[in-house]
């Protein structure tokens, strides 16, 4: 037990560490500071959601929808990036060798694995329930909750990711099982992971119509939870009427169910596993064709390569732009969707209204999907020691620095160009509207990139064991996408505020086109100077 | 010529190159040779622009690496000691990638290629990925990389680990080559038999200081050198 503690340990700290990034001098107090920030700020941001969802249900009794709404959020979200997670931290993981050779059972790596999922997602889903619980309290009073609630959220807090991380373990499995099978495995896992998050997308969609389903036949709202969702619907009988029996019980499932997955999955891990490192050589032995390409294109054309060969790298950018052609969709065939998102952020706007206001609302759609997106910021920690090749080059820092965002910003432009294309054609704009929102789909993801890659410079992991390290579990791609949103929250919030005292809808987009071109020079020329200094200290 | 001048380099408080200086002349097969962790990589990476250093100046054909950076990789190749390359790259991808940062025209590269994959024997393999390969076969890409732009500096860190012995022999004679046409070869090794018989330089490092730095007959006199080098490092 002793060993599998000691190599957990250092596990964690080796391959978890979301603090382990270079920085210059005074690096710990920085480090420390930056950790606090983001953990203040994810909880107050949270702790604010919350609170404002709990007002209007203050006093009624039903202060506990908040949690259970929460609580289901955090199990889909866990699920859903559990599924490309788990194939990158389960499988081909760098230190198979030396973990391997370790005198440990097989299944006790496998466990160490599991376990190192969990924990990650323990302190994700932590983030979530933590403020949501603080803010339970506070609303209905410290003094009103019976303390069992306390201990019935510590059990939840703990035991609620099991299932999804199992659930996502088991598809990903799946998902690694067949793809390994087939020469194109990369290509297989890719198709087969997005058509599972679709599957999931769909279901979290259609909730609304489950539930009412559900609701027929229950004569409860604990009920119904419990019959959507068992962990939840536990967790929520015991905050309203706790009882040992129920306590005892959710216990009891969520350990059976980690422990029989941890005995079950461990014995065709391995063989999997064995699968994936294989590489098969191609039948016909070629010498291979001889290309020239300009600096700028090979640099682009080895990006490329890079994104599309990386499963986790590909679904995680390729995903957040699929959900921005689907909201897209959603727009146009649905639009009584956009009318009830209205509604529900306290914004009671008739269709017509609605309909007056679109270029602005589109133009705020397009900001905030493409500051949300950020490939780049994972682009120089996946190139590990692969960038002492590309420092040796003869080749100025800049163009490399560039050729990473030209690339990002081609993958991601041409989506947000087709998703105006078919807002164009659904809603009535005029030129200049359509000009200016189309202009923005270029320059806004121009900024995200370039501030994705200033973030990474600042905050590289070079040495992480596998790619879903860098792409969801590095300090990098956690500081872009906080920066993102705030840029974007901020940027819809003046555009709201520019509307609500009168100023016309052009003025208010042409000022946000104006402000994010001087932003996007302002971080080309940042980039053009400091550059070069930045990738120079980045040291393998 | 490559001119090292005071180079200091520090990680933090750590001095890892201690105000290193010597010059290698064209011509000149140059063994570096230091325990682990003495400085040797550091300097190389220093050498190639791959890492900044503190003070001093590396000058290349006259040129400071530190202010004319492109100018001076042009003319070198730098070969690592563990070939980390694009592992979801084709070797062939990769070479022609390393040739395009070069600019080397299509019908140098398609003659070196030729020439070197066969000397190393690789033919067969250029249109497999680089994860399919074993470490030496990597090794034999990246010097496949390095030479095929005909570069006139050759650095590389510790060379021979993971080659078999013909591709032992096929670096060896690819050096005399290159300096037998004016051009230079800066290698760090842990095989001192390797460097005393192949080279006309060494120097030898030991915790950031240079302990000795000459021709092969001035540092190693009568003693041989891993006695010379044995009694450096001891002291």
């Amino acid at each position: 037990m002793s060993k599998f503690l000691t190599l957990l340990k250092a596990s964690i700290f080796e391959g978890m560490s979301l603090f382990k990034f270079r920085t210059k001098k005074h690096s710990k107090t920085k480090k420390i500071a930056l950790f606090i920030f983001l953990v203040v700020a994810v909880f107050v941001s949270v702790y604010g959601y919350a609170d404002m969802m709990l007002e209007p249900l203050a006093g009624t009794g039903m202060e506990y929808s908040v949690l259970t709404m929460y609580s289901l959020v955090a199990v889909v979200i866990i699920l859903a990036e559990g599924i490309y997670k788990a194939s990158g931290l389960l499988f081909n993981c760098r230190d198979d060798d030396l973990v391997l050779a370790l005198p440990i059972k097989k299944s006790s790596v496998f466990l160490l694995r599991m376990m190192k999922f969990y924990l990650f997602e323990l302190a994700f889903s932590t983030m979530i329930l933590l403020p949501t619980m603080v803010a339970y309290v506070v609303r209905v009073g410290v003094l009103t909750v019976p303390p069992t609630f306390y201990l019935a959220s510590f059990v939840a807090l703990i035991l609620l990711p099991v299932i999804p991380v199992v659930l996502a373990v088991l598809i990903s499995m799946g998902i690694s099982g067949i793809s390994t099978r087939f020469r194109f495995k990369n290509l297989i896992q890719i198709v087969l992971t997005m058509a599972v998050l679709v599957g999931v997308m769909i279901l979290s969609f259609n909730i609304q119509d489950i539930m009412t389903t559900i609701a027929e036949h229950v004569s409860s709202i604990n009920e119904m939870i419990m019959r959507l969702y068992y962990p939840v619907g536990a967790y929520i009988q015991m905050v309203t009427d706790f009882s040992v029996l129920t306590l005892i019980v959710f216990i009891l499932v969520n350990l059976v169910v980690a422990g029989v997955s941890v005995l079950i999955f461990s014995k065709v891990y391995f063989k999997i596993n064995s699968r994936a490192k294989t590489v098969k050589l191609g039948k016909n032995q070629k010498e291979g064709k001889i290309k020239a390409h300009g600096v700028m294109r090979a640099l682009m054309i080895k990006e490329g390569r890079k994104f599309i060969s990386s499963p986790v790298f590909l679904v995680n950018a390729g995903f957040s732009l699929l959900l921005y052609l689907i909201a897209v969709i959603m727009m146009v065939v649905n639009f009584d969707w956009i009318i009830s998102m209205f509604s529900s952020a306290g914004l009671g706007l008739s269709k017509e209204e609605i309909l007056n206001f679109m270029p602005v609302i589109v133009a705020g759609f397009v900001v905030f999907c493409a500051l949300m997106t950020s490939i780049t910021s994972s682009m120089i920690s996946l190139e590990g020691g692969t960038i002492n090749i590309l420092k040796s080059m003869p080749v100025s820092a800049f163009k490399i620095i560039m050729a990473k965002v030209l690339t990002a910003v081609l993958i991601a432009v041409p989506v947000f160009l087709i998703g105006d294309v078919v807002l164009f054609i659904k809603f009535d704009f005029n030129i200049l509207q359509m000009l200016i929102i189309l202009a923005l789909s270029i320059i806004v993801p121009i900024v995200a990139e370039v501030l994705g890659i200033i973030v990474n410079l600042k905050y590289p992991k070079m040495d992480a064991r596998n790619d879903t390290e860098i792409v969801k579990q590095s300090m990098s791609s956690m500081v872009a996408v906080f920066m993102g949103m705030i840029l974007s929250v901020v940027t819809v919030y003046l555009m709201y505020l520019g509307i609500d005292n009168g100023v016309s809808a052009g003025k208010v987009m042409i000022t946000v086109l104006g402000a994010y071109t001087l932003i996007m020079m302002g971080l080309i020329i940042y980039l053009k100077i400091r550059g070069d200094k930045e990738l120079s200290e980045i040291t393998v | 010529m490559i001119e090292i001048k005071n180079v200091v380099k520090k990680y933090g408080d750590k001095i890892a190159l201690d105000n290193v200086n010597f010059t290698i002349g064209d011509g000149e097969i140059f063994a570096f040779i230091g325990r682990n962790g003495a400085g040797k990589t550091t300097l190389i990476k220093a050498i190639t622009g791959i890492h900044d250093f503190d003070e001093g100046d590396i000058l290349i054909n006259g040129k400071s690496i530190k202010k004319e950076p492109v100018d001076c990789k042009k003319e070198m190749a730098y070969v690592p000691d563990n070939p980390e390359l694009y592992e979801n790259m084709r070797a062939i991808d990769f070479v022609n990638f390393i040739c395009d940062m070069y600019e080397v025209p299509i019908k140098t590269r398609e003659r070196n290629i030729k020439k070197y994959a066969e000397m190393f024997d690789l033919t067969n393999n250029m249109n497999d990925t680089i994860e399919s390969f074993s470490h030496g076969m990597k090794q034999k890409v990246a010097l496949i990389s390095a030479l095929t732009h005909e570069p006139k500096f050759l650095v590389m860190d510790e060379p021979f680990v993971g080659l078999d012995p013909k591709a032992v022999a096929d670096v060896k004679n690819v050096m005399r080559e290159m300096v037998e046409k004016g051009g230079i070869v800066f290698f760090s090794t842990h095989i001192l038999e390797v460097a005393e018989r192949l080279c006309s330089k060494v120097a030898i490092i030991q915790k950031g200081k240079l302990m000795r730095v000459g021709s092969m007959k001035e540092v190693k006199g009568d003693k041989g050198l891993e006695k010379v080098f044995l009694e450096l490092v001891e002291k």
